[in-house]
C-alpha cells in the first residue's frame, strides 16, 4: 500500500530553492513524517474474478497483479486502444500524440503528460502503476525510461506488439492476428475481457463488409521524406492495410515495415494511386504539394492527383487499422 | 629594447663573489648515427670550467647533434660525456637538470605565462612532485631575473616581450636551473644586433661552462674563450679563437676564405669577407 | 653628434603581489571551496526536476538510504530522486570534471588551444562501440562497448604514429583524425544500415551526449576510474608545466618526455573513455572550460587542474539541470546546451585575448 504524500508536487515548474536552513528541513521532514503516517485511501480491491497476468511482451516478461488504475499511454495507437476499451478513465497520462483524437471521441479531454516522450522523472512524477506504449523506443533510459527499471519499481510496461523490433518477436508479416491478440491482451490486463472479444466482433464485422478493390491497383504508401522516400514496405501495418483493401504495394518484396527507398524506384513502378500519410507534423496536404513539384511529378498518379488519405495513428498497427482499411476502400471507389 | 645594463666583460654577476658552481665538460670520442647515417665520427672535445667554448661548423656537420648530446638529451652510440668526474647520461635525470640546462633557439607557446612563471621552469629539477616554490626558490628567481637585467618584468606577459626579451628570459630559466653547464643552441638565431650581444655578453658574465653552438662567427671570435671547428662529425680544429678563426680553416670547413685582423685591442680575430667571396658564377 | 635615446633598464614595476601565505596553500584554499561547493550543488540539484520535489525529499531519501531516518518517501518518488536525480548528478560532476581535465591536458600535450578530449579519436571509437549495441545487438553492456571502443580507437591512433607517439605531438593528432574519420564513417554507415524507423532517436540523444540513461550500476564503475585518474592527472602537474615550450626544453628540465607522454595520453584515455561510456560524446566542455579557468587561475597547471575539475563538475551538473528542466517535462541531450553555452563563451574568449595580447 503507497502511502500517499501531503505536500502537493506540480508536475511542470521545477523549485529551485536555495539551500535550506536545518530548521526549515527539520519542520519539512515532520510534516512528511506526519503526512506518512495519515491513512492513505486504499487502493480498489481487485474484483474476484481478476487472475493476475502473466505474458511475454516483445521478449520482456510482464506480470500485471491486478488492473492497473493510472496507466501512461504514449503514441496515439496506444491512447486509442485503451479508448476503444472503454478505460479511458484509468488514464492518467498521454504523451506524443499523433494528430487529434479521432472524431468518434472528440471532446474527451486526456491529460497531456508531453507532446513528445517524456524524460524518466516527469513519468513517475504521473505516479503510473502501468505504462502503454506505442513503439519500443518510447522505453529506453534514454526516453520515458527502462523496462526492467520501470518493473522494478512496480510500473510494468506493455509495448504494442506490432512495434517490436527484436527479429524474434517483430511480426513478419503483420496480421490481424497480431492485432486482435494486443486487443485480447490488453483487455485480460485490465479485467475487463469481454470488451476486447465486443471490440474484434465488430471490427470484424467492419472488415468483412469492405469490398476490395476489384482492378487490383497498384499503389505508393508515401509516409514521409523528400530527399529519400520513406514508404511503407512488406511485412508491417501499411501492407496488411493495403492487402486488405485489394490494393498491390508496390514495395511488398521489401522485408521492412517501413523502409527508404529511391524515387526512382518509386517512378519504376509507375504506381496507380498514392496513399499519403496525415500526421499534424507533416500533412497529407503538405505532402501534396511537395509531390506536385518533386521528380515524383512525372507519375500519373500525381498528375491526375489520385490520392488516399490515411491517419498517421491508422498507418500504425493497432485499434485504428480497420478504420483505416474501410475508409481506404470508400476512396477507392470513389475514385475514377 | 636597449639592454644598458651589461656588465663589464669577464665579470662575475656579482663583484666579491666566489662564482657559482663549475665544472669542465669533457666529450670522449662520441659517435652517433641515425638511420644508417654516420652523423658524429668520434668527437672528442673538453669545454674548460667556467669558460664559454664556441662550436662552429656549417649545417650538417653535425653541431646540433652533439649539442643534444652534450647536453644530455640524447644518447650517443659510442663514447661518454663527462661532467665534472660524472658520467652524464649515466645520471638520473633530475640530478641531470640540476648541472646542465638547455637554452633553444627560439621558444613559443600559446600560454598566457607571466614572465615570473617561465623562470620559475627552472626550479622543476629543484622541486618535489607536490613541493611548492618556496621563499629560496623565489629569491633564485629575482637574481635570475637581475643576471639577464630584466628585474622587475616578474609580471609582465611573457607573449608580450620582443624577440631578444623572450630569449633573455629563457636565459634566466636556465640559470635558475642553478647549473654548472649552460648548453646553448644557436641562442643569437632571430635576434638583432642588440639582442644578440645582450645574450653573449649575459652568458659570458654567467661564468658557467658554457657550450654554445654558434652561427655568426665574428660573436664566436668576441665571445667564447675557446671554440670547436666541426666538418663531417670529426673535429678539424680547437682551441682559442686566433688559432681557429684562420682562412685556411675556414675555407676548408665553410667554403668561403676571409681575410683576418687582429683587434689591437682585445686582441681577438677579426674577420673580413670581401664581395668577390661570394659564387663562383657571379665574379 | 646623434642624441641616445635611451629608455630605463627596468620596466616600470608593477606593485609586487604581497607575500602571501604560501602558494599551495592558496590554492588549498580555493579547491577546498570549490569541493564544498560541488557537494552543494549536488544537494541542490538533486533538489531540482520535472516532478517538483524539493530539497525537503531529498534530504530524506538520502537520510533513509544510509539509514539515519527511518521512514523514506514513497517508493515512485524515492526512485525519482535516489534513482533518477542522483545518480544523474553525480555521473554529471564526474563526467564534467574528467572532460575538463582532459581537454586541459590535451591542450598541454598538443600546445594547441584548440584540442579537446576527443582528439585522439576516443569519441568516435566510443560511438561505433554504442551503435553497435543500440543498433546491431552487440551483447555488451553499452557503457562498455563505449569505452572498449575507445580504447581501441586510441591503440588505432598509437599504433598509425608509431615511434613517434612517444615524441612529437603532431604525427599523433593527425592518426587521431584518421582514425574519428574512419569510426565516425563506420557509425554512420551502421546508423544508416541498420536503424530502423525510429532507433535513430537513441542513437541521436547518445551522440549529442546526454546523461538521460545515468544509473548506480555504470557509476559504481567509472567513478572510482574517474577519480582516481583525475587525481593522478593533477600529480603530473609539475611535469605538464614543464612541457609548455616543447619537448627539449621539457626533457632539460628533467622530464622522462616519452614515458610521461604516454602515461599522461593514458590517463586522459581513461577519464575521456569512462566519460564518454556513459554519457556518450558531449562536447565544448573539454575545449572552453580550460580556457576559461585558466582566465582566472593562470596556465600554472598546479593551480589551474585542482580548480579545473571541480569548475567542470559544477559546470555539468548545473548545466544537465537545466537540460533536463527547461523543456519539462520533456528533455534536451546536454551536449546541445553544452554546445550551446560554449561557442558563445568560446568567443568571448577569444575577443578578450584579442585586446590583452
Amino acid at each position: 500500500m503507497r502511502a500517499r504524500t501531503v505536500v502537493p508536487s506540480p508536475l511542470s515548474s521545477p523549485s529551485l530553492l536555495s539551500s535550506p536552513s536545518p530548521l526549515l528541513v527539520l519542520t519539512l521532514v515532520t510534516v512528511l513524517l506526519a503526512g506518512c503516517a495519515a491513512p492513505a485511501p486504499a487502493a480498489a480491491p481487485p474484483s474476484a474474478s481478476y487472475r493476475p497476468v502473466t505474458l511475454d511482451n516483445c521478449g520482456t516478461e510482464v506480470t500485471v497483479e491486478r488492473p492497473p488504475e493510472r496507466v501512461v499511454a504514449i503514441k496515439s495507437t496506444a491512447i486509442e486502444m485503451l479508448l476503444a476499451l472503454g478505460l479511458g478513465d484509468r488514464i492518467v497520462g498521454t504523451a506524443f500524440a499523433d494528430g487529434p483524437l479521432p472524431e468518434a471521441y472528440a471532446g474527451t479531454e486526456l491529460p497531456v503528460l508531453a507532446e513528445k516522450v517524456p524524460g524518466r522523472e516527469a513519468l513517475l512524477a504521473a505516479r503510473p502503476d502501468f505504462v502503454y506504449a506505442g513503439w519500443e523506443s518510447n522505453l529506453t533510459a534514454q526516453g520515458a525510461g527502462d523496462r526492467a527499471a520501470l518493473a522494478e519499481l512496480g510500473v510494468p510496461s506493455y509495448v504494442a506488439p506490432a512495434a517490436c523490433k527484436d527479429p524474434e518477436y517483430q511480426p513478419k508479416p503483420l496480421t490481424r492476428e497480431v492485432l486482435e491478440r494486443e486487443m485480447r491482451e490488453i483487455a485480460e490486463i485490465f479485467g475487463v475481457p469481454e470488451r476486447a472479444e465486443k471490440l474484434i466482433t465488430e471490427q470484424r464485422a467492419e472488415l468483412a463488409g469492405v469490398r476490395k478493390d476489384p482492378r487490383q491497383r497498384t499503389v505508393l504508401w508515401y509516409s514521409s521524406g523528400k530527399d529519400t522516400p520513406y514508404v511503407g514496405a512488406g511485412i508491417g501495418a501499411p501492407q496488411l492495410i493495403m492487402e486488405s483493401v485489394g490494393l498491390r504495394n508496390i514495395f511488398a518484396d521489401v522485408p521492412d515495415t517501413w523502409s527508404s527507398v529511391s524515387w526512382e524506384s518509386v517512378l519504376d513502378a509507375d504506381p496507380d494511386l498514392i496513399v499519403l500519410v496525415d500526421a499534424t507534423w507533416n500533412t497529407a496536404e503538405s505532402k501534396r504539394k511537395f509531390l506536385a513539384s518533386s521528380p515524383a511529378a512525372a507519375l500519373d498518379a500525381v498528375r491526375e492527383q489520385r490520392y488516399l488519405t490515411v491517419r498517421f495513428p491508422a498507418g500504425e498497427g493497432g485499434v485504428a487499422t480497420a478504420e483505416a482499411v474501410a475508409s481506404l476502400a470508400r476512396q477507392v471507389e470513389q475514385l475514377p | 629594447m636597449i639592454d644598458t645594463t651589461l656588465p663589464p666583460a669577464g665579470a662575475p654577476a656579482r663583484p666579491g663573489d666566489a662564482g657559482p658552481p663549475t665544472a669542465a665538460v669533457r666529450v670522449e670520442d662520441v659517435r652517433y648515427g641515425i638511420d644508417g647515417v654516420q652523423l658524429l665520427h668520434g668527437v672528442s672535445l673538453t669545454a674548460p670550467a667556467g669558460r664559454l667554448t664556441g662550436l662552429l661548423g656549417p649545417n650538417g656537420a653535425g653541431k646540433s647533434t652533439l649539442l643534444r648530446i652534450v647536453a644530455g638529451l640524447t644518447r650517443p652510440a659510442a663514447g661518454r660525456v663527462l661532467v665534472g668526474d660524472d658520467d652524464l647520461h649515466r645520471l638520473p635525470r633530475r640530478t641531470r637538470a640540476r648541472r646542465i640546462a638547455f637554452l633553444e633557439q627560439q621558444s613559443a607557446t600559446e600560454q598566457p605565462l607571466r614572465v615570473r612563471q617561465v623562470v620559475e621552469l627552472g626550479r622543476i629539477p629543484h622541486l618535489g612532485r607536490w613541493q611548492s616554490p618556496g621563499p629560496h626558490d623565489g629569491a633564485v628567481v629575482e637574481e635570475a631575473l637581475t643576471a639577464v637585467g630584466m628585474a622587475g618584468y616578474g609580471d609582465r606577459r611573457w607573449n608580450t616581450l620582443s624577440g631578444g626579451e623572450q630569449q633573455r628570459i629563457q636565459l634566466a630559466r636556465a640559470l635558475a636551473q642553478q647549473p654548472e653547464v649552460l648548453i646553448l643552441d644557436e641562442p643569437t638565431n632571430h635576434l638583432d644586433i642588440a639582442a644578440q650581444l645582450s645574450i653573449m655578453a649575459r652568458v659570458a658574465a654567467a661564468v658557467r661552462t658554457g657550450v654554445a653552438a654558434l652561427h655568426d662567427l665574428q660573436l664566436a671570435a668576441t665571445y667564447c674563450d675557446r671554440l670547436v671547428l666541426l666538418g663531417h662529425g670529426r673535429v678539424v680544429a680547437d682551441g682559442p679563437p686566433a688559432d681557429v678563426l684562420t682562412p685556411d680553416l675556414i675555407e676548408q670547413v665553410y667554403g668561403v676564405r676571409p681575410r683576418t685582423l687582429t683587434d689591437p685591442r682585445s686582441g681577438r680575430p677579426v674577420l673580413i669577407f670581401d664581395r668577390d667571396q661570394g659564387p663562383t658564377d657571379l665574379t | 653628434m646623434t642624441a641616445v635615446i635611451t629608455r630605463p633598464a627596468v620596466a616600470p614595476a608593477r606593485p609586487e603581489p604581497p607575500p602571501g601565505p604560501r602558494r599551495s596553500v592558496v590554492t588549498l584554499g580555493i579547491a577546498t571551496l570549490l569541493v564544498l561547493l560541488l557537494g552543494g550543488s549536488v544537494l541542490a540539484a538533486a533538489a531540482v526536476g520535472a516532478s517538483g520535489l524539493g530539497p525537503g525529499h531529498v534530504l530524506q531519501s538520502i537520510g533513509h538510504h544510509l539509514g539515519l531516518t527511518p521512514v523514506g518517501l514513497p517508493r515512485l518518488d524515492d526512485a525519482i530522486i535516489w534513482e533518477i536525480r542522483l545518480p544523474r548528478v553525480i555521473t554529471a560532476g564526474l563526467v564534467g570534471a574528467a572532460l575538463a581535465l582532459s581537454g586541459a591536458v590535451m591542450q598541454t600535450l598538443t600546445r594547441n588551444p584548440l584540442a579537446d578530449p576527443y582528439l585522439l579519436g576516443l569519441s568516435s571509437g566510443a560511438a561505433l562501440g554504442a551503435v553497435s549495441v543500440l543498433l546491431l545487438g552487440l551483447g555488451l553492456v553499452l557503457p562498455v562497448a563505449a569505452f572498449l571502443g575507445a580504447m581501441l580507437a586510441l591503440a588505432a591512433a598509437l599504433a598509425l604514429t608509431g615511434r613517434a607517439a612517444a615524441r612529437g605531438s603532431t604525427r599523433i593528432v593527425l592518426a587521431g583524425i584518421a582514425v574519428a574519420q574512419i569510426c565516425s564513417a563506420a557509425t554512420s554507415f551502421v546508423i544508416f544500415s541498420a536503424a530502423q524507423g525510429d532507433s535513430y532517436r537513441e542513437v541521436l540523444a547518445w551522440l549529442m551526449g546526454s546523461l538521460g540513461g545515468a544509473e548506480w550500476s555504470s557509476l559504481t564503475v567509472a567513478g572510482p576510474i574517474i577519480v582516481v585518474a583525475a587525481l593522478l592527472l593533477i600529480g603530473y602537474a609539475r611535469s605538464l608545466d614543464a612541457f609548455v615550450f616543447g619537448d627539449q626544453v621539457a626533457a632539460s628540465l628533467g622530464v622522462a618526455t616519452g614515458p610521461t607522454r604516454l602515461v599522461l595520453l593514458g590517463l586522459v584515455a581513461l577519464l575521456t573513455g569512462s566519460a564518454v561510456a556513459v554519457s556518450g560524446a558531449i562536447g565544448f566542455l573539454g575545449l572552453t572550460l580550460p580556457h576559461a579557468v585558466r582566465f582566472l587561475t593562470g596556465p600554472a597547471h598546479g593551480r589551474l587542474l585542482p580548480v579545473l575539475a571541480p569548475a567542470g563538475a559544477i559546470f555539468l551538473i548545473w548545466t544537465d539541470t537545466a537540460a533536463r528542466t527547461v523543456l519539462a517535462p520533456e528533455e534536451v541531450p546536454v551536449g546541445i546546451l553544452t554546445a550551446l553555452i560554449g561557442a558563445p563563451v568560446f568567443g568571448v574568449l577569444l575577443w578578450r585575448q584579442r585586446r590583452s595580447a
